[in-house]
C-alpha cells in the first residue's frame, strides 16, 4: 500500500538560537514599529524560507542501499556502507546523514553526492543483541544547507541481518574434545614439540609462553608457537541449564573462545544446548558454529 | 572547513560593528574597537581570555548601570562578538558568531536610521549563508552565489509583505533623533541659535497634480503670528474665517524629519492635508497641526497658489500695533502716501530693498530693535525684514502677519525632492487676498541663497530620501496605499466616492498580492521538480531512431552512407570520408551498441546532444 514517507523537520543547536532570534525580533518589531527592525526580520524569515526549501530539494529523489558488514558481533562496532545515488538532472546532494531507523543501529554521512552520481558512504553499524535483526526503515537527511534546520525522510528498505553474539574473554568454557585432558593439560600439550614461530599475543595466551627479548625489541608482547600447538580439538560448551543474563554471558564468552581458538588454528567443536558439533576447522564452520550460537533461543 | 568559513564571517562581523559605530556614543567606541580587533593581524599576545571575560563584563555592568541597559548590552555584544570570531574553532562556533553578528546589527537598528544600515543589512542577507554553508564544509561558489541571492531577493520581498502590526508595548526604545524644535513665537534682538544649518528638516516634493514637476522655491508655512508687541511675534487666539474653497493647482508630498513640534509644514495657502491618519487638527489662524511631535511624518499637501491683488477684509487683529517710535511711524507715513496697497505693499518692499542688507547675526541692539533695524542698523535677518515690512503695512492700514517656516530652495536631488536644512528657516509676511494669503518676503535674496549642496551631497540626499521613503516611512499606512495603487489596475476607481474606490482597490491589491505570491512559490516547486527528475534513459529502438536521424543528416549534406553498413561502420566510414564532423554518429553508433548489447544506461539528453552536434556536419564539395 502506498503511504507518504515521513518526514522529520528538528532544529539543531545553533537552529533553537535562530529561532529564538527570530521570535525576539518579531516581538520587538511589531511592538516598537521600528521598520528596520522588520528588515532584519524579513532577512531571517528569508533564510528561513530559502533554507527549507534548498533542504526538501537536497533530498528530492535520493535512493540508498544499504551494504552491511559480512559479519557483525553484537555490541561491537562494524563498517559497512550506504551506496546513496543522486539521480537528479541537476542539483548536487550536500551533507546527507543515513540512519536506520532503529536507533543507535547505523550512520553514515557523506558531504558532496553530485547529480547523476553514485557514492558510497561509510557506515558504522551497531547491534545491541545476537540473533536476526530486522532493519525496516532508514531516515535520509540532511543539515543543508545552513545546519540550522536537520530535515530528513523516511525511506522504506527492509533487510534481515544475522548479529554474532557479543564477544567476550573468561573462563575457559573449551575442553580438548575425545583426548580425556582438560584445558590445563591442553595447554602443556601446546607447550611440547618443536619451535614453531612466534606469533602476537592474544588474550588467553599462558604468560609463560611470552618470548621476552623479542617482545622487548619490537615493544609488543610475541609468544612462542610449538607444533604441539597446532591441529589441538577443543569443544566449546554453552551450559544448558544457564538462564538470562548468565546464559548471555555464557553464549558471549563462547563466542570468545571459538574466536580465539580459530585464530590459534584449532579445530572447534560446539556443545550447546544438548546438540553436540563435532571439532572442525575452516572458515566455513567457523560462521556455522557463530550461527549457532547467534541463533540459540533465549531463555528466562 | 571554519578555515574557508572565517573570511567572511570576519568582513560580516566588521560591516555590522562599523554600522554600529555610527550610531555614535560608547556603543560606536566598543564597536570600533571591536572592528579593529577583527582586522587580520597576527595578536601580540595570547590573552587570557577568562580575564578579558571578566573585564568586560564588569565594565558593561557599569556602562549599563550609568548610562543605560542598551549601551551596556551593546558593549557586551561587541566583546561577544569579537571574542566568538576570533576563536571560532567548530561549526557551531561560527553559528553562534552569526547570531550574535545579527544582535549587533539589531542594535545598529536601534542606535541609528542612517541609510548606511543598508549595506549592513544586503552584506548579511548575502554573506550569512555563504558563512553558514562553508562552516558546514560546503564550499561551492555557484551554490553560494544562488543561495545569497535567494536570501536578498527574499528578503526583499518579505519586507514588502510583511503585515506591519503595531503592539506599540516598547514605543520609544530606539535611538532615533527626536529633533529640534521649531519655535513657536519670535523674538527681535535674541542671538542666533547655533545648531547645525546643513541638517535636514524635510523633503519637498511639489507636483501640479498631473505629476508633473513644479520648479521651486516654495514658502513652507509652520506658523503664522499676528500679535507683536515691539520686541516679541506671538500668534493670539483671534477669529480668522478660514477660506474653505477646495481648489487646488499644486501637490506636494512632504517627508519632515523629528522635530520637538506639533507644527505641519504646508504650503500656502493649503486646501487639504492627507496622509496622517488621525491627530490634524487647524487652529482658528488657519495653521495646522499633528499629535506625533518628535516623528518622521510624511503628508500630502494640496494647496492653491496665490498672488498679491485686492486685500480682502480680515480682523482688525491683522492690523494691531504696539506704540511705535515717531521715526518709524514716520518712514512708514512716507511710504506711497495715498496710495492703494498695492502700491503701499510695492513702496515699502522698494524701501526695504534701499541699503537694507542681509546679515545672519546682527548686532543685539541695546533698545526697541525695529526701530534700530529701520533707522541705524539697517541690517539684519529675515525676521527684522519680516517684521519691518508688516510694522510699516499695518501703520499704513494693510493687514499683514508673520508667515515662518522655511524656504525651499535648493535644486531638486535625483529623487525629485527639494532638500530643507535647518540653515532654510524662514520668516516673511503674508498678505489677506481673495483666496487665502499671498507671501509677500522684503529679505534680499542673498540672504535666502540656499546652503551650498554639491552633486555629490544632492546623490546622498536622494539615496537618504529614497531610504527615508521606501524604508523607514513604510509603515502600515504605506502598505495599504500600495496595495490599493497594485488593485487600481484592475478595479477602477467609483466617480465621487473615494473612500469606497481605496477599499475595494486594496482589497484587490491583496488578492493579486496574494495570488504572485502563492504563483511564485507554486513556481518554483515546480521549477525544482523538474530540476530534480532523474535523467531519462534511452532505449534501444530510441537510439536506432536517431540513427536513422543521422544517416538522413548525413545523405542530406551530401555523404551517402551505403545502407548495408551496420551503424558502427556506418560511423566510422562518416570519420574516414568527412573528418572529425562526422564523429558524432560513431559515438552515436557506439551509444547503440553498448545499451543493445552491454545492457548499459545511455541518457537521452547525451544521445540527443550527439544528433545536434551531427548537424554541423558540411556538406559535401562537389
Amino acid at each position: 500500500m502506498f503511504r507518504f514517507p515521513r518526514i522529520k523537520v528538528r532544529p539543531t543547536a545553533g537552529g533553537f538560537g535562530y529561532l529564538a532570534l527570530v521570535l525576539g525580533i518579531t516581538f520587538g518589531a511589531i511592538n516598537t514599529g521600528n521598520n528596520l527592525i522588520y528588515m532584519v526580520l524579513a532577512v531571517l524569515l528569508a533564510g528561513l524560507l530559502v533554507s527549507n526549501v534548498l533542504a526538501e530539494w537536497n533530498l528530492r529523489g535520493l535512493k540508498v542501499e544499504r551494504r552491511l558488514p559480512a559479519e557483525l558481533f553484537a555490541g561491537a562496532a562494524a563498517t559497512g556502507a550506504y551506496i546513496l545515488t543522486n539521480p537528479r538532472r541537476r542539483g548536487d546532494a550536500w551533507a546527507v546523514e543515513i540512519t536506520e531507523a532503529a536507533e543507535g543501529t547505523g550512520h553514515g554521512f557523506v558531504l558532496h553526492c553530485p547529480a547523476g552520481a553514485t557514492v558510497e558512504v561509510p557506515a558504522t553499524y551497531v547491534f545491541a543483541d545476537r540473533g536476526v535483526a530486522r532493519l525496516e526503515r532508514l531516515w535520509i537527511g540532511s543539515r543543508h544547507p545552513f545546519g540550522l534546520l536537520l530535515r530528513a525522510r523516511e525511506v522504506d528498505l527492509a533487510a534481515e541481518v544475522l548479529v554474532y553474539p557479543a564477544t567476550r574473554r573468561g573462563a575457559v568454557a573449551a575442553t580438548p574434545a575425545g583426548l580425556g585432558m582438560d584445558a590445563r593439560s591442553a595447554d602443556r600439550r601446546a607447550d611440547s614439540g618443536d619451535f614453531a614461530g612466534l606469533r602476537e599475543y592474544q588474550p588467553g595466551d599462558p604468560i609463560r609462553r611470552i618470548h621476552w627479548p623479542t617482545s622487548a625489541r619490537i615493544g609488543h608482547p610475541m609468544v612462542v608457537q610449538r607444533t604441539g600447538e597446532a591441529g589441538d580439538q577443543v569443544v566449546v560448551r554453552v551450559d544448558p541449564a544457564s538462564h538470562g543474563e548468565a546464559r548471555e554471558e555464557q553464549i558471549a564468552r563462547a563466542t570468545g573462545q571459538i574466536e580465539w581458538h580459530f585464530a590459534r588454528g584449532d579445530a572447534v567443536g560446539l556443545d550447546a544446548d544438548g546438540e553436540v558439533l563435532r571439532p572442525r576447522s575452516g572458515a566455513t564452520w567457523r560462521r556455522h558454529l557463530l550461527t549457532t550460537l547467534a541463533l540459540l533461543p533465549r531463555r528466562g | 572547513m571554519i578555515e574557508t568559513a572565517s573570511r567572511p564571517l570576519r568582513l560580516l562581523a566588521v560591516v555590522t560593528l562599523l554600522v554600529l559605530a555610527t550610531g555614535g556614543g560608547v556603543p560606536a567606541a566598543a564597536a570600533t574597537m571591536a572592528g579593529l580587533g577583527l582586522l587580520p593581524t597576527r595578536p601580540l599576545v595570547r590573552p587570557s581570555w577568562t580575564l578579558f571575560h571578566t573585564l568586560a563584563l564588569i565594565v558593561a555592568g557599569v556602562l549599563g548601570a550609568l548610562l543605560g541597559a542598551v549601551v551596556g548590552f551593546s558593549v557586551l555584544v561587541c566583546w561577544l562578538l569579537f571574542h566568538r570570531v576570533r576563536t571560532a574553532r567548530s561549526a557551531g562556533d561560527v553559528q553562534l558568531a552569526l547570531l550574535i553578528t545579527l544582535l549587533v546589527l539589531l542594535l545598529a537598528c536601534v542606535a541609528s536610521v542612517s541609510a548606511v544600515l543598508f549595506p549592513a543589512l544586503l552584506a548579511t542577507a548575502a554573506l550569512g549563508p555563504v558563512v553558514l554553508l562553508r562552516a558546514q564544509g560546503i564550499a561551492a561558489p555557484s551554490l553560494e552565489r544562488g543561495v545569497g541571492l535567494s536570501v536578498v531577493l527574499v528578503g526583499v520581498a518579505l519586507f514588502g509583505v510583511l503585515p506591519r502590526l503595531q503592539g506599540g508595548m516598547l514605543e520609544g526604545i530606539g535611538g532615533e533623533d527626536k529633533g529640534s524644535a521649531f519655535p513657536s513665537d519670535v523674538t527681535l534682538g535674541d542671538g542666533v541659535d547655533g545648531g547645525d544649518d546643513s541638517a535636514i528638516v524635510m523633503r519637498v516634493r511639489v507636483d501640479d497634480g498631473r505629476g508633473v514637476a513644479v520648479p521651486g522655491p516654495f514658502y513652507l508655512r509652520g506658523r503664522s503670528l499676528d500679535f507683536f508687541d515691539g520686541h516679541r511675534w506671538t500668534a493670539e487666539v483671534i477669529t480668522a474665517r478660514i477660506q474653505r474653497r477646495q481648489d487646488w493647482n499644486w501637490h506636494a508630498q512632504i517627508l519632515l524629519e523629528p522635530l520637538e513640534s506639533d507644527v505641519l509644514f504646508v504650503l500656502p495657502e493649503v486646501v487639504k492635508v492627507g496622509g496622517l491618519d488621525d491627530g490634524l487638527f487647524r487652529d482658528v489662524s488657519g495653521d495646522w497641526h499633528h499629535r506625533s511631535p518628535g516623528q518622521r511624518l510624511g503628508y500630502d499637501v494640496w494647496a492653491r497658489t496665490t498672488r498679491v491683488g485686492k486685500i480682502r477684509s480680515v480682523p482688525s487683529a491683522y492690523l494691531q500695533l504696539p506704540e511705535l517710535d515717531p521715526k518709524v511711524r514716520a518712514i512708514a507715513n512716507s511710504i506711497a502716501p495715498g496710495g492703494d496697497s498695492d502700491q503701499i505693499i510695492t513702496s515699502a518692499l522698494a524701501l526695504l530693498s534701499d541699503g537694507y542688507t542681509y546679515t545672519d547675526n546682527p548686532p543685539i541692539p541695546a533698545g526697541d530693535p525695529l526701530t534700530w533695524f529701520l533707522t541705524e542698523g539697517k541690517t539684519g535677518h529675515c525676521e527684522y525684514f519680516a517684521s519691518a515690512l508688516t510694522v510699516l503695512l499695518r501703520a499704513r492700514g494693510v493687514p499683514a502677519r508673520m508667515g515662518t517656516g522655511f524656504y525651499a530652495a535648493e535644486p531638486p536631488d535625483a529623487g525629485g525632492y527639494v532638500v530643507v536644512r535647518r540653515g532654510n528657516a524662514h520668516a516673511w509676511v503674508e498678505v489677506p487676498v481673495e483666496g487665502g494669503w499671498a507671501v509677500v518676503d522684503a529679505s534680499p535674496a542673498a540672504g535666502m541663497i540656499p546652503a551650498h549642496a554639491g552633486l555629490w551631497e544632492r546623490q546622498i540626499d536622494a539615496i537618504t530620501t529614497i531610504w527615508y521613503r521606501f524604508v523607514l516611512d513604510y509603515d502600515l499606512d504605506a502598505q495599504i496605499a500600495a496595495l490599493s495603487r497594485i488593485g487600481s489596475v484592475i478595479v477602477p476607481e467609483i466617480p465621487g466616492d473615494p473612500m469606497r474606490s481605496k477599499s475595494q482597490q486594496g482589497y484587490a491589491g491583496f488578492t493579486i498580492v496574494a495570488v504572485v505570491v502563492m504563483g511564485t512559490g507554486t513556481f518554483v516547486r515546480l521549477l525544482l521538480f523538474a530540476l530534480s527528475r532523474p535523467r531519462a534513459q534511452a532505449t534501444v529502438e530510441g537510439l536506432a531512431g536517431l540513427i536513422r536521424a543521422a544517416r538522413q543528416i548525413a545523405r542530406k549534406r551530401g555523404w551517402p552512407i551505403p545502407a548495408d553498413l551496420p551503424a558502427v561502420e556506418a560511423g566510422e566510414w562518416l570519420v574516414h570520408e568527412a573528418g572529425e564532423p562526422g564523429r558524432p554518429l560513431a559515438t552515436l553508433a557506439w551509444l547503440h551498441y553498448r545499451a543493445r548489447y552491454g545492457g548499459e544506461p545511455v541518457e537521452v539528453d547525451d544521445a540527443r546532444a550527439q544528433l545536434r552536434a551531427l548537424k554541423a556536419l558540411p556538406k559535401k564539395k562537389r
